[in-house]
């Protein structure tokens, strides 16, 4: 009796956010999303974080490697950008359940997507930042928003959408392209013109960004870690909670031969080896693995089980995991640069070094100073040279001796040294790049905190 | 169980438990990594709380581990002296796997004599006889083959709950826990294979498990997980003896450690039940030899750990063997000696498992009187404040005797530079020059030098090749020798 009555109440509570879930999910992810906003705020932070965030920033402002979001960007003024990502959070969940509800998915289903989503520290990274990942997916399900519309014109009108959508990368594009044609196949209206012009449209536009040789994907714009970027607990930019990937195992175990999961599975294989590739592909992956884990939630959920107070038991920890997960990741992507501290750094940089000056900092903070000080950095995460740059930059920073460093800093014209907090923790101090910087030919110029501006003396030849 | 039965089990235990014991307290001393273990006792017995904030390992620092063991042996520690929990209670806990794998056994064969010679193995198994060992394994390992008993039995509500609650014991016992995670998972995917529909509520338990374990897991490691990050798996073990620690399979030592005729017998039952899945009741037991087997080959658990689980199973398997080798001879034209048999095989057995045993707890990695006497004298001689530089082992020896700071011991956790300090700390037993030993020690801020003879074994050393008298000051000298460092490079603060 008492479990029953157990079973009824957690049964009841759920019922009831199930119910109200676009009221509950959208103050959920506003909430949220502004808590992170408020922290940056209070810590004097610039309120975006990122490297990706600067680089679109600077795109628009510099009128540069161009992509619809840096267009987007370039109508709005610096101060208010940081609202855009919020207000498509709150669009695209809305969007997520109206298509939801169009499709015949579940309220319960639905529901747990879109909670695990919101939860995710890829969602949160993705709209706590200015990224080409949640402007794609805002565009995308505005497409599909409206394709499912009855009235023509709107159907019509979803080929805007998509079109922009297919002027990021090649990937993007390829992946916008499958689910147009997915979506066809579900639909099963071989005649409609629409879905059938969104398919052609968006397959010229992948032929088009493959003769304009538009990047493979955009980034990397942070030091890749194939585990750590998947699981965002091993310490990883983003990634998804790993009781999500344990969920979403289990949900792909149990769906495995159920056919209305196929066209999912499909998508897998572009996307593994994708990602394996590139991690910045985690949001798509991440989209893949929710779905997955919020199946194998509610089919738990509503399994009838031997033991009820385990199942509750077990419910309360999987959320109770999701939660954890997800507060651990504020936590650390509150500390997130830049920092208060970088930035004055940075403006230093910007009004007391000449303007022809070449700057050297690790790769996530090129972005940045190209951003805040107006300066080129020395290593940048750029198309093509990434590789090339990367093998210079670890021959710097893991240099022993000033006849393996100065070389190098003098081949490539360095004067200034943007060094920052994280750096410092992640180098060592009594040997290497760190301790070099006691010799005579560098000088503090600057030092804001643990933000530290320093000019190396080029010799004269 | 018969009364004959239960009479002879019981007597099996005793006999386990008292070799045990005889031997534990013949070795005054317990093995290195113990003595970590009998400060958070202490620490607990004395606070209440474990002691997170250590000021004396690594010179001071922050760690976390699963607290249940010490809280455990705490409470004995109210009513004995902790030297006489410290050697009584593992030897028990250890020498109850006679009991648990009697059970599994008797639970898989129904047969009261196979399922007495596994216990017999189990009790005497060369890899468990670390009679002076005070570590989590000891009672990890019981824990572990009792989850796994209840499990069996798990349509029963008793054994449900015993299932249940001996698991929440287990997850913040030890990681180890991780070893019936993945045997589930393999016995899962084994099921799935073999197209064997799973019992729901064992379904419900595998699920209910893995979650548990995990958000306990993260609950206590979450830091460690965000500084290491995958490395988690390996305890930020220094990758200069992360071999050492997680070694590719010897099968040498492996016939050594678990003894020859179960470790032959129980590799051919697995073996053999591979291709037979269907109907098992083995099943799940395969499971955990295939998950144990393929963990130790990828390096994920450490060697001995694996070995001491793999062993007690393996012990668990003999059962079967004794069973199909009794209907073989059966079979053949030896039947009339058939009496003749079962004596044979507890003597052999007895050769092969007891001898080497007790020759393993004989030759147990401890510390000599001498060596803890010089440790002890740290805690009288020496500035409170002072940081002693002593080899990895004996690193806990002296923060537990000396009460000292050390330059590093075997809890890697959560350190950050772990590979620079293991490479500095054989730097300053093996360097022929003084400067790059001064400097170290400056740099650590070590004052004094210990010198033991298991060091000087370790490190091949007749003596530290850099001590001059201009310098260092030998303030003890017997076997063991203590040095006092008098000089600083010029320029360090």
């Amino acid at each position: 009796m008492k479990m029953q009555i157990k079973q009824n109440v957690l049964d009841a509570t759920f019922s009831h956010f199930i119910k109200h879930q676009k009221k509950y999910l959208v103050l959920l992810a506003v909430l949220i999303l502004l808590l992170h906003f408020a922290a940056n705020y209070l810590a004097g932070k610039p309120l975006l974080s990122g490297a990706e965030s600067y680089y679109h920033l600077y795109s628009a402002r510099e009128w540069i490697d161009f992509n619809p979001l840096s267009a987007v960007l370039s109508l709005f003024p610096d101060s208010v950008v940081f609202l855009l990502p919020l207000l498509l959070a709150v669009i695209s969940i809305l969007l997520l359940l109206a298509i939801a509800q169009k499709i015949g998915l579940t309220e319960r289903v639905a529901f747990f997507f879109t909670l695990f989503l919101i939860l995710s520290p890829t969602f949160l990274f993705a709209f706590t930042t200015l990224s080409s990942y949640s402007f794609f997916l805002f565009l995308v399900l505005l497409g599909f928003f409206l394709l499912m519309q009855e009235q023509k014109i709107l159907r019509y009108l979803s080929l805007l959408p998509f079109i922009l959508a297919a002027g990021f990368d090649i990937f993007s594009t390829a992946f916008l392209l499958v689910l147009l044609l997915i979506y066809r196949s579900v639909t099963h209206d071989k005649k409609d013109p629409v879905s059938l012009a969104g398919i052609g449209t968006t397959a010229v536009l992948f032929v088009a960004t493959l003769i304009l040789k538009f990047p493979l994907l955009l980034g990397p714009f942070h030091r890749q870690q194939l585990v750590s970027d998947l699981v965002s607990d091993f310490g990883g930019l983003s990634g998804i909670s790993a009781f999500i990937l344990l969920l979403a195992i289990i949900g792909m175990l149990s769906t495995w031969k159920k056919k209305n999961f196929y066209h999912l599975y499909l998508l897998l294989p572009l996307i593994i080896p994708a990602y394996i590739f590139n991690t910045n592909i985690i949001f798509y992956l991440s989209l893949i693995i929710v779905v997955f884990a919020a199946i194998s939630f509610v089919q738990m959920f509503e399994r009838r089980w031997n033991l009820i107070s385990l199942k509750h038991f077990t419910m309360i920890i999987l959320l109770l995991g999701v939660i954890f997960s997800t507060i651990t990741y504020l936590d650390r992507f509150s500390n997130y640069g830049p920092s208060h501290d970088d930035k004055d750094a940075l403006i230093w940089i910007k009004e007391h070094t000449p303007v022809n000056s070449v700057v050297l900092s690790a790769p996530e903070n090129s972005y940045v100073i190209r951003y805040f000080a107006e300066r080129e950095p020395l290593r940048v995460f750029e198309k093509g040279t990434y590789t090339e740059k990367t093998e210079l930059a670890e021959a710097v920073f893991s240099s022993l001796y000033i006849q393996d460093l100065f070389p190098t800093l003098e081949e490539n014209k360095v004067r200034f040294l943007f060094i920052t907090k994280e750096m410092k923790q992640g180098l060592p101090s009594d040997q290497g790049f760190l301790f070099l910087l006691k010799n005579e030919r560098f000088k503090l110029l600057y030092a804001s905190g643990d933000s530290e501006v320093w000019a190396f003396k080029q010799e004269n030849k | 169980m018969k009364y004959k039965t239960q009479a002879i089990l019981i007597g099996l235990f005793m006999i386990t438990v008292a070799v045990r014991l005889l031997l534990a307290f013949s070795i005054p001393e317990f093995t290195y990594d113990s003595y970590f273990h009998l400060r958070q006792v202490e620490h607990i017995r004395e606070t209440g709380l474990p002691l997170y904030h250590d000021l004396l390992s690594y010179g001071g620092r922050d760690f976390r581990f699963l607290p249940f063991f010490h809280y455990f042996m705490a409470f004995f520690s109210l009513f004995l002296p902790l030297s006489l929990v410290a050697k009584i209670i593992p030897n028990i806990l250890v020498a109850s796997l006679t009991i648990t794998s009697y059970l599994i056994s008797k639970k898989i064969t129904k047969n009261e004599t196979a399922s007495l010679l596994s216990a017999m193995i189990a009790g005497f198994l060369p890899v468990l006889f670390s009679t002076n060992s005070f570590t989590v394994d000891t009672l990890s390992l019981p824990l572990t083959f009792f989850v796994i008993y209840s499990f069996f039995r798990i349509k029963e509500q008793n054994y449900l709950y015993a299932y249940i609650i001996s698991f929440l014991i287990l997850s913040v016992t030890s990681s180890s826990a991780f070893f019936v995670i993945i045997g589930f998972a393999i016995y899962a995917l084994l099921s799935a294979l073999e197209g064997k529909k799973m019992p729901r509520s064992e379904i419900e338990v595998m699920i209910f498990s893995l979650f548990f374990f995990l958000w306990v897991q993260f609950m206590f490691f979450k830091n460690s997980l965000l500084q290491e990050g995958i490395s988690f798996i390996w305890g930020n073990t220094p990758s200069r003896i992360i071999s050492a620690y997680f070694p590719s399979v010897s099968i040498a030592q492996a016939l050594l450690l678990v003894s020859i005729i179960p470790f032959m017998a129980g590799v051919l039952v697995a073996y053999r039940s591979l291709f037979e899945l269907k109907g098992q009741k083995s099943f799940l037991l395969i499971s955990f030899v295939i998950s144990t087997t393929l963990l130790t080959w990828l390096r994920l658990i450490k060697f001995r750990q694996s070995l001491a689980f793999f062993a007690v199973i393996l012990a668990i398997l003999f059962a079967l063997f004794y069973l199909d080798l009794e209907r073989y001879y059966k079979k053949t034209r030896l039947a009339r000696y058939q009496r003749y048999v079962l004596p044979s095989l507890v003597v052999l057995l007895l050769i092969s498992t007891a001898i080497p045993a007790i020759n393993a707890s004989l030759r147990q990695d401890v510390p000599t009187v001498e060596e803890v006497e010089a440790f002890k004298w740290l805690r009288d001689n020496t500035p409170a404040n002072a940081t002693v530089l002593a080899t990895l082992h004996e690193g806990h020896l002296v923060a537990y005797y000396g009460q000292r700071k050390n330059l590093m011991d075997d809890q890697f956790i959560l350190i950050s530079d772990v590979d620079k300090r293991f490479s500095d700390l054989s730097v300053l037993f093996t360097t022929h020059f003084q400067t790059q030993a001064i400097s170290l020690a400056d740099q650590y801020g070590l004052r004094y030098l210990v010198l033991t003879p298991s060091a000087k074994e370790n490190y091949d050393l007749p003596r530290l090749h850099y001590i001059s008298s201009a310098c260092f000051d030998l303030i003890y000298k017997n076997e063991t020798k203590i040095y006092r460092t008098k000089c600083e490079l010029a320029g360090a603060e």
